[in-house]
């Protein structure tokens, strides 16, 4: 059941539009294990395997973000809960502690939270509680990975106990997506944050709190006796283990060590469903891409572009890469997602098409051309497929180099890089594409400005209605197959994989954080 | 023993400067930002840009360096530049789990390795010492990954006898300590026991020639007591010598196997702390290594000295 959403009327069309979330209604429709698992029982123990430890501390201010392919979004999860959440199906954002996020001109907001939130301390969460959270998280000295998301934020009023109104520095009314995608979406105790304890000993109003900590071997989360949604959460405890390669994480899975984990190969999720075990795939648009770098010379001509985009089939990347068990990834928006539209497809692969761009460009520099083409170390399989691929064409060069983790997107925030490989996986357009696409953005690492793309995503942030956007983005798709910023060579699906004999009712919310208040364990 | 003793503890110092500046050197010449990794990918320059300022990472190596060492006079190791961990804390935190391995790997090996080498090399040329010869061989040719893998499926995924992954502490389930060391400890003993049975094997055939051998042998002594209580004992040293440097490298770079068995141990603190760039943990793990090794090699020394007591005098 949801909450019925304001209609954007004629008469309101100017000014007003509205994401009202309902609380307590179940949180929505996430998917997941829809089988009948009879009702819940309390007690007992989950273990998840994550592909790592944190970034950093548990102070919401350094983890990076709000996604299931690390660790950070599901700890983060667990001790803080959230405000909101997307639905990873209809990619609509629902409430979680918050009650509402509304607002008629999409620049002034009002949260209302719930009544009575609680921290883990006992200490109320409230509008002041957020207030604090949202302004350390814009504190430079801070040095917050969700800076630039609390730093769209003009003004901060507390109007009453559970009420916050926000004045955005730009009119957004896809704001709430922000909100559930960065860490101004978990809330610390303001009293912890004042101690400084925050980094070992976290204060949270989710579901559970830190019990222990072996670094490297595993953090044991208990269940949250203030936690707002009682009788939840079921389980007693939570146990996270960071194993960092995939097998392993799939053989201790196999061995009975642990109930589940997130994997982002396909080719694991086809083992473990081979194995029986159960499979949640998030959809996600995008995937990993070529990105290119617009102020270069070879990546900036479009020519150059669209050769590499006819010279590529992403159906052989998928074949070398995953064995073929790769998804479909011949548009942009994936298959079955809100803006996907078959007509949108990128154009097949013609290798004598990109051949005639290419030999068209070293005719013109009287020499063959010669790029340099940078990728993390855990992209590399992708990049030499493509290197095979590419190598198909004559009068073309490539210099691949295979760096260390992060260095590529350093280079690519320098903008000193003229084609990388890059993860660009989304459920919505909104925040991280349209940061992407936006001249000046520091995410915008492609030095791309094409002022025909900066309205028409402004167009997408200037409404909530989805019809709307669906028209947006069907310009969007033209104007990505004409420019090309990217290629997109694989798509990349979380896919969680439990035990569905030990673990009951596992939903996930954004690309593959599971709903832990709801998951419960049979017989216990 | 107690002037070879200072005079260990007196070459250490610059050993210890080296190989901390070396590590510190190298940690800054790979490329990476640590400030980015923390930071993650949504920073932007000016984010990286103040946090460097803020951890310090705009000063000069040699400014850094000459700061740390001050604050080693004084005990203190820093913190991890990633987790804010006060390095000690973490190295203290990690050391059982590596010490543990790199002992019951040893364990593991000498129980193989003495029986085998005594044997082999008693039976020379034999059909067992030829065999033994191809096994060693094919266990030193293969890479420990390779070895740890085999050992995961066989053990874990095809028979279900030990666990695939993780660590259980010893004071929490001592018999579940055990059965989640087995595997990984085994995949380490597997290389230790080809490399140090060849050498034992060795140096048992060339004490077997002795004189004195053949006048035990002369005097109709039982095989297994000549073996064990004439040939074993002289011919040790190498494999002391080879004992101690295994259980330096034990536990400083049980690495691949800390990682692939997903353990907490010194190997995955070094492992993280080198990608996330964090030099004060490198350099900490470093440092606390450089002294076991020592502390390893004037334990050997010690050793040499219950072996053969002429070295008391001559200093061999």
């Amino acid at each position: 059941m949801r909450f019925p959403r304001p209609r954007v009327t004629a008469a309101l069309a100017a000014v007003s539009a509205a994401l009202v979330l309902l609380a307590g209604c179940g949180g929505g429709t996430p998917s997941g294990d829809e089988q009948a698992s009879g009702p819940p029982q309390s007690g007992g123990t989950a273990t998840y395997a994550v592909n790592g430890e944190i970034s950093g501390t548990f102070d919401p201010a350094k983890l990076i973000s709000i996604s299931g392919t690390i660790a950070d979004g599901t700890v983060g999860a667990l001790l803080y809960g959230g405000l909101v959440e997307t639905n990873p199906v209809t990619q609509e954002v629902v409430p979680v502690m918050a009650k509402s996020l509304t607002s008629d001109d999409g620049t002034v907001w009002n949260l209302v939270l719930r009544d009575g939130l609680k921290f883990s301390d006992g200490t109320a969460f409230d509008a002041a509680a957020v207030k604090v959270n949202w302004e350390r998280h814009a504190d430079p000295a801070v040095a917050s990975g969700a800076r630039g998301a609390a730093s769209a934020m003009a003004s901060l009023e507390v109007v009453d106990p559970v009420t916050l109104r926000i004045t955005l520095k730009d009119m957004n009314f896809q704001f709430p997506r922000s909100l559930a995608l960065f860490a101004v979406n978990w809330i610390a105790s303001p009293a912890a944050i004042q101690a400084g304890t925050l980094a070992d000993q976290p204060v949270g109003a989710g579901p559970f709190m830190l019990k222990d900590r072996q670094r490297d071997d595993h953090m044991t989360f208990v269940r949250n006796p203030n936690y707002y949604d009682a009788p939840r959460p079921y389980l007693d405890q939570v146990v996270l283990r960071p194993i960092a390669d995939s097998t392993q994480r799939l053989n201790s899975l196999t061995t009975g060590q642990i109930d589940g984990l997130l994997a982002l190969k396909r080719n694991d999720a086809v083992q473990a469903e081979n194995q029986g075990l159960q499979v949640l795939t998030v959809n996600m648009s995008g995937g990993i891409s070529l990105y290119f770098n617009f102020t270069k010379p070879t990546s900036g001509d479009v020519r150059f572009r669209q050769a590499l985009r006819l010279a590529i089939d992403n159906g052989a990347v998928s074949e070398s890469v995953e064995q073929g068990n790769g998804y479909d990834a011949s548009a942009f928006f994936a298959p079955g997602t809100v803006f996907d539209d078959p007509a949108s497809a990128w154009p097949k692969p013609d290798l004598a098409a990109a051949q005639k761009l290419i030999d068209e460009m070293a005719a013109e520099r009287g020499g063959p051309v010669r790029f340099e083409f940078i990728v993390d170390q855990s992209n590399e399989a992708e990049a030499t497929a493509v290197q095979t691929q590419l190598a198909a064409l004559k009068n073309l060069q490539v210099d691949l180099q295979v760096l260390a983790p992060l260095q590529p997107t350093q280079r690519m925030i320098k903008g000193d890089f003229e084609v990388a490989v890059n993860s660009n996986f989304n459920l919505d357009p909104e925040p991280r594409i349209g940061l992407a696409l936006q001249p000046g953005n520091a995410r915008n690492y492609l030095r791309y400005d094409n002022p025909e793309m900066t309205a028409v995503m402004q167009a997408g942030r200037a409404t909530e209605d989805v019809e709307k956007r669906k028209e947006v983005y069907r310009k969007f798709d033209e104007i990505v197959n004409r420019d090309v910023p990217w290629v997109v060579l694989l798509r990349s699906n979380p896919n969680v994989i439990w035990d569905a004999t030990k673990l009951k009712d596992v939903t996930v919310f954004e690309d593959g954080i599971i709903h832990w208040d709801r998951v419960w364990r049979s017989g216990t | 023993m107690g002037r070879r003793l200072r005079s260990r503890l007196l070459h250490i110092v610059p050993v210890l400067l080296l190989v901390t500046f070396g590590s510190m050197l190298l940690v800054d010449l790979t490329p990476g930002d640590p400030a980015a990794t923390i930071l993650g990918e949504s920073a932007t320059p000016e984010q990286i840009d103040a946090l460097r300022r803020q951890l310090g990472l705009d000063r000069p190596l040699l400014v850094r360096y000459w700061e740390w060492l001050g604050n080693i006079a004084h005990g203190d190791f820093g913190r991890s530049i990633r987790s804010q961990q006060p390095v000690l804390d973490a190295i203290v935190e990690r050391v059982p789990v590596t010490l543990e391995l790199a002992v019951l790997a040893l364990i593991m090996a000498f129980a193989v390795v003495i029986p085998l080498a005594l044997y082999t090399a008693y039976r020379a040329g034999g059909r067992a010492d030829r065999t033994a010869n191809v096994v060693t061989s094919a266990l030193v040719s293969m890479p420990p990954f390779l070895t740890a893998l085999l050992l995961v499926f066989l053990f874990a995924l095809t028979l279900r006898a030990f666990p695939a992954t993780g660590w259980v502490r010893l004071l929490d389930d001592p018999l579940g300590n055990l059965r989640s060391a087995f595997l990984p400890a085994l995949a380490l003993a597997l290389t230790e026991i080809a490399v140090m049975t060849r050498v034992l094997r060795s140096d048992l055939i060339a004490t077997l020639q002795e004189d004195y051998i053949l006048s035990a042998k002369a005097k109709g002594l039982p095989t297994w007591y000549v073996l064990l209580r004439h040939a074993l004992r002289p011919s040790s040293f190498s494999l002391v010598t080879l004992a101690g440097l295994s259980l330096g490298r034990l536990i400083g770079g049980a690495v691949i196997v800390e990682t692939l068995f997903a353990l907490p141990g010194l190997g995955q603190l070094l492992v993280n702390a080198t990608l996330a760039k964090d030099a004060v943990v490198v350099q900490g793990v470093v440092i606390f290594v450089a002294l076991v090794y020592v502390a390893l090699n004037v334990l050997t020394d010690f050793f040499y000295t219950i072996l053969d007591p002429r070295t008391r005098v001559t200093g061999a």
